[in-house]
């Protein structure tokens, strides 16, 4: 008895004319565009977060960060409708019967290879990317690393995929999707330009539908966005109090603000630090889940504060929150940042005592800055020495 | 081009090696575990799932469907599927938390309707362009062009 020979599909088992290299070379120009942003715009997010930073992170444009982060998270939005056609459109390769020569068969396992990191790294990104924005963590990784480290990884494996790819890339670039061997619309409903148009489409409801959430006016439009204003507030916020476990300690009335250098050491009552001189500034807290907000912060500048121990010009400062827990419980505002005008003590916010959830009794705004670094709920500032 | 090609090669293997060397260097076993299993499954979800759905979807459609609705389904997905996909943490995730509604404190099973028509109309608006063109190709090379019925 003969058993059926089992059908495995090989490259030509695909009947789409609309696949094409034409297709998967524009597409991929584009994709290839909007990883390139998400990578440096990701790199300024993480040089902002280096502790000792051999050249500073400037204090302005005021909007730096926000515009750089959001567009961070926009460009990785967009690819993800284009990466998906793209995919789509060169599957059949994956069905490739291997070649028989040894050479070109180590050849060819190394391409692949290269597109399953290429491939596995890109989708992780943006996988998780979209699910940390939404705050959904569900992974035991550490996000922040894994993150920075498999965006290299695949930014690497995309410049070698270009480079195996080069004299396709060009070959198809230089030719009309829907010449000669081109379907006819008639009978398959649509032209290559007509799914390019499509995945262009497909990419634009993605960034609109999801990409502006806290932006006036178009978060209403930005339905499926995880983020949003506050009403009463006006400003999104990360960690609560509750959170944080400070509603103790931060509405105690043993509450002082110290202010230390090497042995001297200032401590101030929240009425003390509202007796200093107060000055007003409209900075946004924007944050590298792409979401930003403006507030108009009142306080004493961190500039008066430092003066009250004689802070040499250009120290850098260690900020202690009150919180007992996260990364951010400790952290540094560079000499360049505390020297800046417009970087406050946050008393105040909109023209109201600041909330507990946004910091009460004192944050640190400063201006172009992540916002996980304008600490909240400040117990200590310390100059470094 | 082939310096090019090789140069090109060469800086993205060197590239994509810092990337391996901060990820294996900064995380223990168990946490490069979990991230072996999210890189794996992002794979193992495409390339055996839900790329051959859309493929066994289409080929179906291309038999069961005649061409102008078959082209509007396609272009509905085209649009409609990655923001859903994009919508899964917000729709069904774990990131919400009551004490915080500026955290996913939308109504998203709304919102996702009203995007899901937004994209129902665009590929509505694409199907009957193409449909028009097509009829009025059609018409042009009617006596001259071979018959496609």
């Amino acid at each position: 008895m003969r058993l059926p020979r089992p059908v495995v599909p090989d490259e030509d088992s695909f009947s789409s004319r609309l696949r094409s290299p034409t297709v998967s070379a524009r597409l991929g120009v584009v994709v290839g565009v909007c990883f390139g942003t998400a990578f440096v715009t990701g790199l300024i997010s993480h040089y902002a977060q280096v502790r000792d930073q051999p050249v500073p992170f400037p204090v302005g444009p005021v909007w730096g960060y926000r515009v750089t982060q959001g567009l961070h998270v926009i460009s990785g939005t967009a690819a993800i409708p284009l990466l998906l056609v793209k995919l789509w459109s060169v599957f059949p390769k994956l069905f490739a019967r291997p070649p028989r020569r040894i050479g070109l068969l180590v050849i060819e396992a190394a391409e692949r290879v290269s597109i399953a990191v290429l491939v596995g790294a890109a989708i992780t990104e943006l996988a998780t990317g979209v699910a940390n924005v939404a705050q959904w963590y569900a992974w035991d990784f550490n996000f922040r690393r894994s993150h920075f480290a498999l965006a290299w990884i695949a930014i690497g494996a995309m410049v070698a995929h270009i480079a195996v790819k080069l004299p396709v890339i060009r070959a198809a670039l230089g030719v009309d999707p829907d010449a000669d061997d081109a379907p006819d619309a008639a009978v398959t409903g649509m032209t290559r330009r007509g799914l390019l148009r499509m995945a262009w489409a497909g990419s634009a409801v993605a960034v609109l539908a999801t990409g502006f959430g806290t932006v006036r006016g178009l978060g209403r439009v930005s339905v499926l966005a995880a983020r949003s204003r506050d009403e009463a507030e006006g400003l999104p916020v990360n960690r609560s109090a509750v959170d944080a476990g400070v509603t103790a300690s931060a509405t105690s009335t043993a509450y002082r603000l110290v202010v230390s250098r090497d042995s001297r050491e200032v401590a101030l009552t929240r009425e003390q630090l509202l007796a200093l001189p107060q000055h007003t500034e409209v900075l946004p807290i924007a944050c590298v889940e792409g979401w930003s907000v403006d507030g108009r912060w009142t306080g004493p500048r961190i500039r008066d504060l430092l003066d009250l121990v004689d802070a040499p010009s250009g120290s850098d400062v260690v900020v202690r929150s009150l919180q007992q827990r996260g990364p951010d419980r400790v952290t540094t505002l560079q000499g360049n940042f505390a020297d800046d005008e417009r970087t406050l003590l946050a008393l105040a916010l909109n023209g109201e005592p600041l909330a507990l959830d946004h910091g009460f009794p004192a944050r640190v705004i400063a201006p172009n800055r992540p916002g996980a670094l304008q600490t909240k709920w400040v117990a200590a500032l310390e100059v470094a020495t | 081009m082939r310096a090019l090609r090789i140069t090109l090669g060469g800086v993205g293997v060197l590239i994509a090696g810092y990337g391996g060397w901060l990820l294996f260097s900064r995380q223990d076993l168990r946490q490069l575990t979990n991230l072996a299993e999210w890189i794996v499954g992002g794979i193992v979800l495409h390339d055996a799932v839900l790329a051959p759905v859309v493929v066994v979807v289409g080929w179906l459609c291309a038999r069961a469907l005649p061409v102008h609705p078959r082209g509007l389904l396609v272009r509905t997905v085209i649009l409609l599927g990655p923001v859903t996909l994009i919508a899964v943490p917000v729709l069904f995730g774990g990131g919400s938390d009551p004490t915080n509604p500026t955290i996913d404190g939308r109504h998203y099973g709304h919102g996702w309707a009203v995007v899901a028509l937004a994209c129902v109309l665009v590929a509505l608006l694409a199907t009957t362009m193409t449909w028009v063109t097509a009829r009025h190709d059609e018409r042009r090379h009617d006596g001259t062009g071979p018959d496609r019925r």
